[in-house]
């Protein structure tokens, strides 16, 4: 009995002493959707929070219909620091700021002004933010980036992360940048997103509507809390291979083999790499990068066939050497800039932490006298459904 | 029903005093004990040429009057008319030593009288002829002796023997218990042909005198679980017994948890498996529900219509309703916490709609889902209370009204209504009613901790129950035998059910004899040889 009495005591202490009871109403909080950090005009810093405003959600399957408005309250105010700007939104805010739902934290490209340490913290130290936050740098106003909508997604702030989800651009989450930015071998980098207002939907009645939408542009490569270089989209998806991330839906254009001025365009459909450090004789540092890249013919403008087994390994040549060259470049414009956003850093200091140890300047100087082998094996097995080139004359058609 | 042994009856309302000689003591006597009802027939008999006295005393409407007339009425008749039998038979020996017990037992007796009842048996003290009577036999007094002559003439309006209502299956067997304890256990004979199938007779209640009959198959039966059940039976003190439930409460091992601790069943099919499987079946006069021991935990899981449809199906059906089960008991409790605790686990889009839907409600989760639940438990016994053609309709026509008003008043939320529902047809996908019902208890009980405490508490809500679980017997054996202490081979009929040809031995319940089949799936390789092929 006393050991029965003991074990309730017990459960009851555990119950009510837990602190576990910080219930908290759904309509008591304030969904912070996206926030957006720029520099401010009077303050240093000015924050925007996309908090969302549930009784706005348009109602599913007709019948009745949500509040009007918009669904996202954009609050924007300025601060000393980026909580300061938070708490000068909180004083306008009816319910709690709740910030587990933050789907992106999108960084302003003026920042580089303030240094991006000084707003990068506030979120790692957040117990609410989660770890798998998208962070995305903004070409212009991150806050303009954020009041756009998408004409897919009725949150915009949801539809800005699915962006992100698209293989062809490079992720980063919150995690993977402050390591990063930790981690002292490399170079920090976030997806660039710019406001392009090229899309149109044509409305019935005549007429366009015009759509503002947020579209990715590149990747920023962060030095020293500064955005120091913008790779565009193609040195974007060359990035990638480097980093042996993408997933599938990447694609490569190259000349059809002994066909000059045609195009065949070779999806890519998995990507594998190794990298190997080794140190030379004479003390130089060689990294040995082999990449596998696996395809398969997207689309062809050439009049030969892409069916047979050796004219896909001429195209498969012709696919590594194009890779090669691209992958070359873009090793040569970062070593020029001192900039390693290809984790190369990390895989040396694990193979060789003596010789290299966590320090910045010295990787970034070692970096820029690296040698830099890339071997690229191409396996092109399948030639797609179509078997023919459109090109082909009727009668040469294969049955 | 045998008419030589029988326990002894519980005897404390009875008159222990014996019968005299004189039928008039004895029938002075016998008017004291039965009163002035006028359902008792006392009819006078006078029998032979020196016109002995004799008394037939019966219940009318107990007893079938054809027998009365064919078996006794008759047959004493054509037995006064004919020369007195020697010297010996009792009816002849009125001038008997007094003092002296007729040597003769109730078969001489009837053969003497002729008296053809399917029954007979000798009562000797006026309790017993009381007792005889009251239970529907006919009891025949004569002149000079000191003992009546009991026969079993017993024959009442009784409900035929039915489909089952709580536990129908689409395919099996489909008869069910009746109130009658020899049908009943007639029905259990037809199912288990087997000279092993035991049944024991006891009785309970002072006032009902109450038939139970424990039913074991004889060395299948656990000795320690059939001591025990023998035991608590013989335990039992209490003035009527109206049903098996009446024993149940009175037998079981905790009272007050909220699992029945004891299976019950009206499948005479499902009592014979269960005896097959080692246990102790009691069946209850005048109860169509027969109590099995000892209860487990894996009953929950258990229908009989696993049994009956082919291995595939039952396999599936077992593992949704396991996770039916657990709806049924967590739904609304790990819901509220979620909502008003975690709210970081649901999916964006998911907490905007149900942010949406909660908009200007004006409780908190945890009271809606409460009020929600209780409604739903109101209706749900509303319905069942109600006269059969009302009932279904006050259900619906409540769950619309209710649930869609209570939605349009801005009581309650969209998503918690589905929930409640959900929940609710859950619960009814549990096969056994008793255990239904304490889920429920425990549902309520894990929701408020949920309100309280979100999933810390639902926690502690499911390790009390598992302790509780875990620490409780019934009948000497563990409630969760063949999960906790773990058993690999009673793993074959608990999360799922195997197919017939691997379920080949009875559960550990069954002692040594355990074999139940060991026969071989008939695969191509392993057909039987046909005829006339070599």
């Amino acid at each position: 009995m006393i050991r029965c009495r003991r074990l309730l005591a017990g459960l009851l202490a555990a119950v009510l002493l837990s602190g576990c009871w910080g219930n908290r109403e759904l309509n008591q909080l304030a969904l912070v959707l996206a926030v957006a950090v720029d520099p401010g005009e009077e303050l240093p810093l000015r924050a925007t929070l996309a908090v969302a405003r549930p009784s706005a959600l348009p109602p599913v399957g007709g019948g009745g219909g949500g509040k009007e408005g918009q669904i996202i309250w954009l609050l924007s105010h300025e601060g000393e620091t980026v909580m300061e700007a938070v708490r000068a939104a909180a004083l306008e805010l009816p319910r709690q700021l709740f910030w587990a739902h933050t789907k992106v934290i999108l960084f302003g490209a003026e920042l580089a002004g303030v240094g991006l340490e000084s707003a990068l913290d506030v979120f790692t130290r957040n117990r609410e933010i989660r770890r798998h936050t998208f962070m995305v740098a903004t070409r212009g106003p991150a806050a303009a980036v954020l009041a756009a909508g998408n004409p897919l997604e009725p949150v915009g702030p949801i539809g800005l992360a699915e962006l992100q989800h698209n293989p062809i651009t490079l992720q980063v989450r919150l995690r993977q940048f402050a390591d990063d930015y930790a981690a002292g071998v490399g170079h920090p980098f976030l997806p660039l997103l710019t406001l392009g207002d090229s899309q149109r939907e044509t409305a019935p009645p005549g007429g366009a509507v015009r759509w503002s939408v947020p579209r990715g542009e590149g990747v920023a490569v962060y030095q020293g809390g500064r955005a120091v270089w913008h790779l565009d989209a193609a040195q974007m998806r060359a990035m990638l291979w480097l980093r042996g991330e993408v997933a599938s839906g990447g694609v490569l254009a190259v000349d059809c083999p002994g066909e000059s001025g045609r195009r065949v365009t070779v999806e890519i459909a998995r990507i594998q790499r190794r990298v190997t450090p080794r140190i030379a004789p004479g003390g130089e540092l060689q990294i040995g990068l082999d990449l596998s890249l696996d395809g398969l013919v997207g689309e062809q403008q050439c009049r030969g066939r892409l069916v047979s087994e050796s004219a896909l390994q001429v195209l498969e040549r012709v696919v590594s050497q194009d890779a090669h060259r691209r992958l070359m470049e873009l090793v040569a414009a970062a070593q020029a800039r001192r900039l390693d956003p290809f984790g190369f850093g990390a895989q040396v200091h694990r193979s060789f932490p003596t010789r290299f140890p966590r320090s910045l300047d010295r990787w970034e100087e070692a970096w820029a006298r690296a040698e830099v082998e890339i071997r690229i094996q191409t396996a092109i097995p399948r030639a797609g459904l179509q078997s023919n080139s459109p090109l082909l004359p009727e009668e040469e058609m294969m049955p | 029903m045998a008419a030589g042994k029988r326990p002894p009856m519980p005897a404390r309302e009875i008159s222990e005093q014996p019968l005299q000689r004189s039928l008039v003591e004895n029938r002075q006597a016998l008017e004291e004990i039965l009163g002035q009802s006028d359902d008792v027939i006392w009819r006078d008999l006078k029998l032979g040429q020196p016109g002995r006295q004799g008394v037939l005393i019966y219940l009318d409407g107990l007893v079938n009057p054809k027998l009365i007339q064919e078996g006794i009425i008759d047959a004493l008749r054509s037995w006064a008319g004919r020369p007195q039998p020697g010297a010996g038979t009792p009816a002849a020996d009125g001038a008997a030593p007094a003092g002296q017990e007729s040597p003769s037992g109730p078969a001489e007796l009837a053969a003497a009288l002729g008296v053809t009842t399917p029954g007979i048996a000798l009562a000797k003290t006026l309790g017993e002829v009381a007792w005889k009577v009251q239970t529907g036999h006919a009891s025949l007094l004569l002149e000079g002796w000191g003992q009546a002559l009991c026969c079993s003439v017993q024959g009442w309006g009784e409900r035929p023997v039915e489909k089952p209502d709580s536990e129908a299956t689409v395919r099996g067997p489909k008869q069910a218990f009746v109130e009658n304890l020899r049908v009943n256990t007639a029905l259990l004979r037809r199912t288990l042909a087997s000279p092993r199938l035991r049944i024991e007779q006891h009785y309970a209640g002072r006032l009902s005198q109450t038939r139970l009959a424990i039913c074991y198959l004889a060395d299948i039966a656990d000795p320690q679980v059939l001591a025990e059940t023998r035991q608590r039976l013989a335990q039992i003190d209490i003035d009527t017994v109206q049903d098996s439930s009446y024993v149940e409460e009175l037998i079981e091992d905790q009272p007050f948890s909220p699992f029945p601790l004891i299976k019950h069943s009206e499948r005479p099919d499902t009592v014979a498996a269960d005896l097959c499987e080692g246990r102790v079946a009691i069946l209850v006069d005048g109860s169509p529900e027969c109590l099995i021991v000892p209860g487990l935990f894996v009953d929950f899981m258990q229908a009989a219509e696993d049994y009956y449809e082919r291995f595939p199906l039952s396999a599936a059906v077992r593992s949704l309703r396991i996770g039916l089960i657990l709806i049924s008991l967590l739904l609304p409790a790990v819901w509220v916490s979620l909502v008003t605790f975690h709210q970081e686990t649901l999916p964006t889009m998911l907490l905007l709609r149900l942010a949406a839907a909660r908009e200007g409600i004006p409780f908190s989760a945890g009271i809606e889902a409460i009020l929600m639940e209780v409604a739903f438990e109101a209706l749900r016994e509303a319905g069942l209370r109600l006269p059969k053609p009302i009932g279904p309709a006050v259900s619906i026509v409540g769950a619309l009204v209710i649930g869609e008003s209570a939605v349009r008043a801005g009581l309650a939320s969209p998503p918690m209504v589905v929930i409640v529902a959900m929940t609710g047809i859950a619960s009814f996908a549990v096969p056994r009613y008793a255990y239904a019902i304490g889920l429920r208890i425990l549902r309520f009980g894990l929701l408020v901790l949920a309100a309280v405490s979100g999933l810390f508490g639902v926690g502690i809500g499911l390790l009390l129950i598992t302790v509780h679980l875990a620490s409780a017997q019934s009948f000497g054996v563990a409630y969760t035998s063949g999960i906790a202490p773990f058993d690999l081979e009673a793993q074959q009929d608990i999360i799922t059910r195997l197919p017939r040809w691997l379920l080949r031995r009875r559960p550990a319940l069954a002692g040594t004899n355990r074999v139940r089949t060991a026969q071989k799936p008939l695969t191509s390789g392993n057909q039987p040889p046909k005829e006339g092929s070599t």
